[in-house]
């Protein structure tokens, strides 16, 4: 009885000289789950967990597992082959590793059935068993853009290893529909700079080589991949109410933030871009096989190149410029000089001056070389 | 104290208040064990995929004659509206919705905390258990079908096609699992856990809860919590219910309450035949009167 007493006495004691502000382990503040100053086995004084702020899942995608063979209720069905890294990557696009993981604390990345018990049904009221977290998990993405709710669709029925076999081959007949982007999308707008704003998808995505996120950004992937989809539908206009011209021009703030409204804005549906016409720059041979970024920067904004070809071929060493994508292959006695000793000035638009060397030669009647091809 | 008209009218009108308020005690519907654990089930709408193992399930745990579950993964038959009848005592309707996934909703008995079917059967069939169940006795029966017009949710079925000892068929709440500590069979077997069996108290808290922590996802309202004075089985969707199947303007009074009151409320103080007597005696009264006057017109001069 003394024992206890002088126990019940000096144990609160005990405790306020261990007292400290975090938790050794996982380097929380204590505040953050227990209200009263000192937590006991008996009375944690736990508060509402704070679960979403505590999430702190931040690795890239190649750290996770690639393949994940879920077979924990083999005597029904046979396992599950779940292609973790593709849907992480997936993910990775969108809301991340805890488009998934949900509440997950500090440590380790938590597998579902470390929360989630077997079976179904759980001690916790409304908290989905494992088989239910699963379901709930896979369903609410596969039933948005494949519009079936087919059991077989990841499950092989018990015996059928097949599936598992196979593997990722197998996967590959489930993965999304690929969608054809669409030439342009003409936005009908109700700016007094012109009503209507003409949007080359395809050379946003293909010739300015952007990435579909760099738009598309948290806007989940059925909004494209959908099985049932195959024309995208255009945003109405009266999608775009409300909202502030930042929120508006978002998207194309991003590059063109500086340009000026006609730039985009017109009555009337704008042409294509096109090298020549907009920047008075024609490409042709070697230079229109080349990406945007080669010349203009890999920045979000391109940088404006000057016409001087040295800008870009100044560093060329001698021999190492294939001269003959110029129209000219030159000739051994020729293919030795430097640039500049033809091209005086490095000005490569100008016509070369024949005379630095030769009295009796001049461009275009002697060529230092054969024309070419 | 002289006594003023409007005064006299004051109390004219609190004795009013207390004799209708003393009807008030009827209402509810008959004296149903409401224990405070009793059971329920909180249906999320939002998980729910239709499946429709639960319809499988339901027929297994009753013995009903069913195609093998394979065949429940056919959706064409979501297409149409349907009732809980004598095949199924649960199906599942799906509705259109403004998300690229539609809404799928299990429809069966709501086990009403104040059953209207056990106000209207004649003959105590039908009763509440205390667990929160509304069950019926098969025996005592006698085919009126008052529960089927008595049900605001349009619920029992009936055996038209037998034409010796027809028998009511609704959902039973599983009784004769939930005897057994083992959940109801749709329950059970829900493979995204969209059925939740627990307390009542404590599911309307779950339900609370999930609407707190996702508002862009659910509608704020949780039916059954307080239609028709509450039900056992409880609704979380994401668009308005009315949109989803659900009967409209149903009022959070007890549906055998207007009924009842009235009934209750006339019998209790033995109005009708009083009233009746009240009127056929002014009746003879005024006629008494206007006898009089005309046969002393008659006999002036």
């Amino acid at each position: 009885m003394k024992i206890s007493l002088v126990i019940l006495l000096f144990f609160p004691l005990t405790l306020c000289a261990q007292h400290s502000e975090r938790s050794p382990s996982s380097g929380l503040n204590c505040k953050s789950c227990h209200s009263c100053e000192y937590p006991t086995v008996t009375n944690p004084c736990l508060v509402d967990c704070p679960r979403e702020d505590l999430i702190t899942i931040r690795h890239g995608v190649s750290s996770g597992p690639n393949m994940i063979v879920i077979d924990r209720f083999r005597e029904r069905y046979g396992p599950v082959v779940f292609s973790h890294r593709l849907h992480a990557e997936m993910a990775d696009m969108g809301g991340g590793c805890e488009s998934c993981h949900h509440y997950n604390t500090t440590g380790p990345v938590l597998a579902c059935g470390s929360c989630h018990e077997p079976g179904s049904g759980s001690m916790e009221l409304g908290m989905p068993g494992l088989v239910a977290a699963y379901h709930r998990q896979c369903m609410s993405c596969h039933r948005e853009w494949q519009h079936t709710v087919e059991c077989q669709s990841c499950h092989a029925l018990s015996g059928d290893m097949k599936m598992a076999a196979k593997g990722l081959g197998e996967l590959k007949a489930k993965e999304h529909k690929r969608i054809s982007e669409p030439t342009k999308v003409v936005f009908k707008t109700r700016s007094d700079k012109g009503s209507q704003v003409t949007f080359y998808h395809d050379q946003h995505s293909k010739l300015f080589g952007m990435s579909c996120t760099m738009c598309h950004e948290g806007q989940g992937c059925v909004r494209c991949h959908d099985v049932k989809k195959t024309v995208l539908t255009e945003t109405p206009v009266s999608s775009m109410d409300g909202r502030t011209t930042e929120e508006k021009h978002k998207a194309c703030f991003s590059c063109h933030e500086n340009d000026k409204c006609s730039n985009c804005h017109s009555d009337v549906e704008t042409k294509p871009f096109n090298h020549a016409v907009q920047t008075g720059w024609v490409i042709k041979k070697y230079h229109s096989n080349l990406s945007c970024r080669s010349c203009h920067g890999s920045g979000n904004r391109f940088v404006r190149v000057q016409s001087d070809c040295g800008t870009c071929h100044s560093l060329e060493k001698k021999g190492s410029f294939r001269h003959e994508v110029t129209g000219v292959r030159l000739d051994d006695n020729h293919l030795g000089f430097a640039c500049e000793d033809c091209h005086s000035g490095n000005r490569f638009d100008k016509v070369p001056d024949c005379s630095t060397c030769h009295d009796d030669k001049s461009w275009p009647s002697d060529r230092p070389g054969i024309p070419w091809p | 104290m002289k006594l003023s008209r409007r005064s006299l009218l004051q109390f004219g009108a609190l004795l009013g208040v207390t004799i209708a308020g003393g009807g008030r005690s009827a209402r509810g519907g008959p004296k149903n064990i409401l224990s405070d654990d009793r059971m329920g089930v909180l249906v999320d709408t939002t998980v729910c995929v239709g499946y429709r193992n639960c319809e499988w399930a339901c027929k297994k745990a009753h013995d009903m004659s069913t195609l093998p579950i394979e065949t429940y993964e056919n959706r064409d038959v979501l297409g149409q509206f349907r009732r809980p009848n004598l095949e199924s005592l649960t199906v599942v309707n799906e509705f259109p919705s403004d998300k690229p996934i539609p809404i799928d909703v299990k429809v069966q008995c709501m086990h009403c905390d104040h059953p209207a079917c056990v106000s209207a059967c004649i003959v105590g069939a039908f009763s509440k258990t205390e667990k929160g169940a509304v069950i019926w006795d098969s025996d005592k029966c006698i085919g009126c079908r008052y529960c089927m017009v008595a049900c605001p949710f349009q619920i029992p079925a009936f055996e038209y096609n037998k034409p010796i000892q027809p028998r009511i068929l609704k959902c039973d709440f599983c009784v004769h699992r939930t005897a057994n500590e083992e959940k109801p069979a749709c329950v059970e077997i829900c493979p995204v856990e969209a059925l939740t069996y627990g307390r009542r108290h404590d599911l309307v808290k779950v339900a609370r809860e999930r609407i707190r922590k996702h508002p862009a996802r659910y509608v704020d309202h949780i039916y059954g919590e307080h239609e028709v004075g509450g039900t056992s089985w409880l609704y979380l969707a994401g668009k308005d219910f009315k949109k989803i199947g659900f009967p409209r303007n149903l009022g959070n009074n007890p549906a055998p309450g207007v009924s009842e009151s009235i009934q209750h409320g006339i019998f209790a103080y033995f109005m009708p035949p009083a009233l009746l007597y009240a009127l056929l005696g002014s009746i003879m009264w005024m006629r008494r009167k206007i006898n009089h006057e005309e046969s002393a017109s008659d006999g002036k001069p």
